[in-house]
């Protein structure tokens, strides 16, 4: 029970106990004249009295009495119809269309006009208000019960009781009601506040019963009283209704929204994470290190495992991850991990559903918000002007220039590097077409002054590209097969040439044909365009067809990393030996005869040193 | 399908309405003017002109047949008989009186749809902290408080303790403006609390509406695709969450609107505003059944023609559902 359910139920029990004990505390009839008009509070009349004389307090009380009956009155047989009627419509197929006919009728008037209606030709009782207002409010509720019985009756239990002919009665009793509780406790608070806030109001309208003591009546004769409004008489005669009114009212409210908790926070951050930094053209991974001894050569000697990347990280790697971990409300979900990628070579994740594989692709993304991660992701810019081809003179020749004035810079999404998820499907903006998702990826390059239409043009080149019509352009994404919406993502991601590109099972919602095609046709534009790709997938054989590199990750620890090869025929772990075993042998073969095929060009340089760095990253 | 469907419902509600408002006076114990004499509260006196004027607009000595024909023809011509206390027809006290409601409930509706959008989305940006919880509280708290109420509040406050704005009415009385300007603001100046009051009581439901619809358009996975594109927060509100969120809303507030013309009985009641809600109040009281008559269909056919203009945007805005129906699907 939290807070404002406990401050809801402690004004609810005030209010019961005003309505119950307080009229016999009163002493004095709520409609006997028997004081002098207007009196301030006193001993003898606690909260003064009206302009008729009579007594505040026993008003106010007696008042509790009739609000407190009313409510219950409308909660009991509004909710009772509700129930009824929506277990009802949604078990018995044939009474459906009638009760949720009238349902919807009831559901385009407002409750309040319907309630004037029968009360401007009939004179106002307090059964009579109960009655209207039961028979008028059950529709809504209705609708959700009948809703969530019509899925309920698919449900394996329900289809099992009816197979031992279970009566509809027992099903409805037994099976269903246990679901529909606690929605009918919603329904049952919130039909209370509704009758208690709609006779206030037809009260105040004088609309009421004449014969009972209400809150909205002593509202409604305080304020057409002019003394009301020219002497203090409205603290003692309009103040004390109007406060129990609002108190009641918002009690209930907390009471019936107090249940609601509050959504898991999603772990994401809207600009991009400080802790995901530009690989600086020529070098250092950490700020650590001054720009002022360029002597890389000497950190070399002294650190021979970080300098490789170092010095490999303008020429060679793409990614350089550093101690990267991330927690999340006392849960580990990455342990510590460090390890680098070769610019140009295609690195497959590999672990089972859980294991922390989206949360390193969206870490390294710097999707994730700065409290929860620690370490920090180092990724090579991309784009037109960053792109891999820069010679390494010049890169050498401007370290200390960038290194000034942008050695902390961010990534710029999209340009350096870009991210793309499990479905297409539901990637894009149902709202959007195709070609405004993507100017809107365009917008993030230096060369802001390209014009739309030359934007256009790129994003019709982009999707030439991957075989597909430029007229797509206007189109909405419900107008395009998933296979085309595949190519169509992969087309913006190549459209600002990022250097890295990271596909989180970019084929896992896709059908398996559709699926390799797309996964070939994102190889191969990686390999022409000379990106990086980080592939995330539980796809094994897919993985040891297309990647150079493996990583296992199980339960957030990087198991392993290494060429797809080697790992191959030498997995270090028992994990990867099982997770070999689940691989039919056939393909198994298969994939090892390609792999003699396919020549490993990209990562001849420094496989020794890399393979070191990578057992530190293990041992960490 | 969808819209034939939702016209049948509309028709049935309409239909609902007009006999109710046929039966009901007729069921009453000894017809209307027994019962008007009888009644218990017995404020309400009829002279005999009134009674005749009764019976003859009632057509209480024909048939029953004759007078649900009667009845039916009035509607179709807008004729709904010379209301009792104006001595007018209906359609012309009301005609006096609508343009009041319009311009408070108008006002009200256009400030309490972008303050609760508003509000709404960006609540849901900052979901994550106790901040918003606090915030979506209150907001639950000022949602069910009755409207007069709060224009009772607002009375109590602004206009008996500090004297800032009028008790009620719409302009001052036996007060000769000099030229539009004066009147204008004069005008202006009495429909600041309605105004208020009513923004008040329908900005809280939108703002919890686009909360919880922000919420979850915000968890969908293109929100996500969108900032790994790198699109500004700004363009992520207003292009993706907004327009997403919007359309569950649209249906949602028309309905509302209804809500807010009956519910302007109470806040025109409060400031003694001379609109057709107050109208529709003192009709109640003094049983002016040609007038409850008239008020009552104008009412029912203004919610409806809000629900049908809803049904109408809302294709308009969803590109799913406009390409559905000109692929013949």
């Amino acid at each position: 029970m939290n807070r404002s359910k406990k401050a809801g139920s402690v004004i609810v029990a005030c209010f019961v106990g005003l309505a119950l004990a307080g009229p016999l505390l009163a002493g004095v009839e709520p409609f006997a004249f028997d004081g002098e008009r207007l009196l301030t509070p006193s001993s003898v009349n606690w909260l003064g009295t009206n302009a008729l004389g009579q007594d505040v307090f026993s008003q106010l009380s007696y008042g509790a009495r009739t609000t407190l009956l009313i409510g219950l009155g409308v909660a009991v047989l509004s909710t009772t119809l509700s129930g009824v009627l929506g277990l009802m419509a949604g078990y018995f197929k044939r009474l459906d269309p009638l009760i949720n006919g009238l349902a919807n009728v009831l559901l385009v008037l407002p409750s309040l006009l319907l309630v004037l209606i029968v009360a401007a030709f009939t004179s106002g009782g307090v059964w009579q208000l109960i009655v209207t207002l039961g028979l008028l409010t059950w529709p809504g509720y209705m609708r959700l019960i009948r809703a969530s019985v019509l899925s309920l009756r698919e449900r394996e239990f329900v289809k099992a009781s009816q197979l031992f002919h279970g009566k509809p009665s027992y099903i409805l009793r037994k099976h269903l009601m246990p679901f529909i509780v606690p929605l009918l406790r919603t329904k049952f608070i919130l039909s209370f506040r509704q009758a208690v806030t709609m006779e206030a109001s037809l009260s105040f309208l004088g609309l009421g019963d004449p014969n009972q003591p209400t809150w909205g009546k002593m509202l409604e004769q305080a304020f057409h009283q002019t003394e009301t409004w020219m002497t203090t008489a409205w603290q003692w005669t309009i103040v004390p209704p109007m406060l129990a009114l609002l108190l009641v009212t918002i009690g209930l409210a907390l009471l019936s929204e107090g249940e609601h908790q509050q959504g898991n926070r999603l772990l994401r951050s809207y600009s991009p994470s400080s802790r995901v930094k530009l690989l600086l053209a020529s070098s250092e991974i950490a700020a650590s290190v001054p720009c002022a001894h360029s002597s890389v050569k000497a950190a070399e000697q002294t650190q021979r495992t970080e300098h490789c990347t170092a010095t490999h990280a303008g020429s060679d790697n793409a990614v350089v991850v550093h101690d990267l971990s991330v927690v999340h409300n006392g849960r580990t979900i990455l342990q510590p991990m460090s390890f680098s990628i070769a610019a140009g070579s295609v690195t497959a994740i590999i672990g089972e559903s859980g294991s922390g594989k989206t949360t390193l692709a969206r870490a390294v993304y710097g999707l994730l918000p700065d409290d929860v991660m620690s370490g920090a992701v180092y990724i090579r810019s991309g784009g037109t002007n960053g792109s891999s081809e820069t010679s390494g003179t010049s890169d050498t020749s401007n370290i200390c220039a960038t290194n000034g004035s942008s050695a902390e810079r961010g990534i710029n999404r999209w340009v350096d590097a870009a991210f793309i998820v499990q479905d297409p499907r539901l990637s894009f903006n149902p709202l959007l077409t195709i070609g405004q998702q993507f100017m809107e990826a365009m917008q993030g390059t230096d060369a802001s002054s390209i014009t739309v239409s030359e934007k256009r043009l790129a994003a019709k080149q982009a999707l030439r590209e991957v075989q597909l019509s430029d007229r797509l352009l206007d189109s909405y994404p419900h107008e395009l097969s998933g296979g085309m919406l595949g190519r169509a993502l992969l087309a913006l991601a190549l459209i600002n040439k990022p250097s890295l590109l990271i596909a989180d099972e970019p084929t896992g919602a896709l059908d398996p044909i559709v699926k390799w095609e797309i996964l070939n046709l994102l190889v191969t534009k990686v390999r022409e365009h000379g990106m990086t790709l980080l592939l995330i997938t539980h796809d094994h054989q897919a993985a040891l067809r297309v990647a150079d590199d493996m990583m296992i990750i199980k339960d957030g620890q990087l198991l392993e990393h290494a060429p797809a090869e080697q790992w191959l025929h030498h997995p270090a772990t028992s994990y990867s030996r099982e997770l070999q075993a689940l691989m039919p042998s056939i393909r198994r073969r298969h994939i090892s005869e390609e792999f003699k095929k396919v020549g490993f060009q990209h990562r001849e340089g420094c496989r020794n040193l890399k393979k070191e760095q990578r057992n530190v990253g293990r041992t960490t | 399908m969808r819209r034939s469907k939702h016209t049948v419902t509309y028709l049935y509600v309409l239909f609902f309405v007009l006999l109710l408002n046929f039966v009901l006076p007729r069921l009453l114990p000894g017809g209307p003017i027994d019962f008007l004499e009888g009644g218990e509260d017995g404020p309400v006196f009829i002279s005999d002109a009134q009674k005749v004027a009764m019976r003859d607009y009632y057509h209480l000595d024909e048939s029953a047949w004759m007078q649900l024909a009667d009845y039916v023809k009035g509607i179709f011509t807008f004729d709904f008989g010379q209301s009792f206390t104006y001595k007018m027809p209906v359609y012309e006290v009301i005609m006096n009186r609508l343009p009041w409601t319009l311009l408070i409930v108008g006002v009200a509706t256009v400030l309490s749809i972008v303050i609760g959008i508003v509000a709404g989305l960006l609540s849901a940006w900052r979901h994550a902290g106790d901040h918003d919880r606090g915030w979506f509280l209150s907001m639950i708290s000022v949602s069910t408080i009755p409207d007069f109420l709060t224009g009772m509040l607002f009375v109590l406050g602004f206009s008996v303790k500090w004297d800032w704005f009028p008790l009620g009415g719409a302009a001052t009385p036996f007060y000769t403006p000099n030229g539009w300007w004066d009147l204008l603001i004069d005008v202006s100046w009495h429909a600041v609390l309605p105004v208020v009051t009513l923004t008040v009581a329908n900005t809280a439901s939108i703002y919890l509406l686009m909360r919880n619809e922000a919420i979850r358009v915000l968890r969908e996975p293109f929100i996500e695709f969108a900032l790994a594109k790198g699109v500004g927060s700004g363009t992520i509100l207003y292009r993706h969450v907004l327009r997403n969120a919007i359309l569950p809303i649209i249906t949602m507030v028309v309905v509302r609107l209804g809500g807010l013309l009956a519910g302007s009985v109470l806040v025109e009641t409060v400031f003694s505003y001379p609109g057709i809600g107050n109208l529709l109040q003192e009709a109640i009281l003094a049983r002016d059944y040609p007038l409850l008559h008239g008020l009552f269909v104008l009412m029912t056919v203004f919610v409806l023609l809000l629900n049908m203009a809803a049904d109408r945007i809302y294709p308009l805005l969803d590109p799913r559902i406009q390409t559905g129906k000109q692929g013949g699907a």
